[in-house]
């Protein structure tokens, strides 16, 4: 169901806004990990869950701002093995993202 | 072409890329599986969730429990028919919405505006609202993942 949201006036609130349309609703086992900019340009985000399938890599998807999101996002879907392997060095973050900088912000 | 604000590139844009992708890497896959589909038709995609529901392919995909990935394909079929819909020889299934004079990502089509009168609306005036279903998340956007993966993969997929 489509719901009318606030349009987001501050970085903080578009990540909040980004993380509930992912999250609510979403598999039961999700976490997200919110990655900050320092422009606080891009809402970055990545969603581990088993229900994803296995790519191996940690490619975002990235939207432009729009009327309703006027904060560009990048949200990345991850299993629980391929972020372990994301923790231990093993597989990159795009370029840009620090993992040292993550904040876990579902549940 | 996603990645660039709206402003610069309207909805319509990128939403051609996706139906015209969709629809040729979704051919290509009935045919690899021996399916026999109508060439000349585009609606394609939509078919996909019911083709593709095979533990080979959710394996080669990467998902670990087939019941998960046939139960996103289910809930997701909706976004694959609405993907298939954004052509103009198939356009919106409503009443009189049919093929060639609805809203569709290519080419302008008429409508009467509040005066009752004809006008043209063109493609990139008007705003389909898939794109932002799929920045929201969900199955919208597990179904463009969907898609990278299966273009990734596609000769392992389908040896």
């Amino acid at each position: 169901m489509e719901t009318v949201d606030a349009i987001p006036e501050s970085y903080e609130e578009a990540e909040r806004l980004l993380v509930r349309w992912h999250a609510e609703g979403g598999p039961t086992d999700l976490v997200v990990y919110s990655f900050p900019d320092v422009p606080h340009e891009t809402v970055r985000l990545v969603e581990v869950s088993n229900e994803f399938a296995a790519t191996g890599a940690i490619r975002p998807m990235t939207f432009g701002r729009s009327a309703e999101m006027p904060f560009r996002s990048s949200t990345a879907l991850a299993t629980p093995e391929e972020w372990e392997q994301v923790e231990a060095g093993r597989l990159s973050l795009p370029p840009g993202w620090d993992l040292a900088a993550r904040r876990r912000v579902w549940p | 072409m996603i990645a660039l604000d709206r402003s610069v590139v309207p909805e319509c844009h990128p939403l051609h890329y996706l139906q015209m992708a969709t629809e040729k890497m979704s051919k290509a896959a009935f045919e690899a599986l021996g399916v026999t589909t109508d060439l000349f038709s585009h609606v394609a995609f939509s078919h996909a969730p019911y083709h593709l529901a095979r533990r080979d392919v959710a394996r080669a995909l990467g998902y670990k429990d087939f019941n998960v990935y046939r139960d996103f394909l289910r809930r997701a079929a909706p976004f694959f028919r609405r993907v298939d819909e954004l052509s103009p020889s198939v356009g919106l299934q409503t009443p009189g919405g049919a093929a060639t004079d609805g809203p569709n990502v290519e080419y302008p089509w008429q409508a009467r505006n509040a005066a009752g009168a004809l006008i043209w609306i063109a493609p990139a005036e008007r705003g389909f609202g898939l794109l932002a279903q799929i920045e929201r998340g969900g199955d919208a956007a597990r179904m463009v993942e969907f898609v990278r993966t299966l273009l990734d993969r596609f000769d392992a997929v389908f040896p």
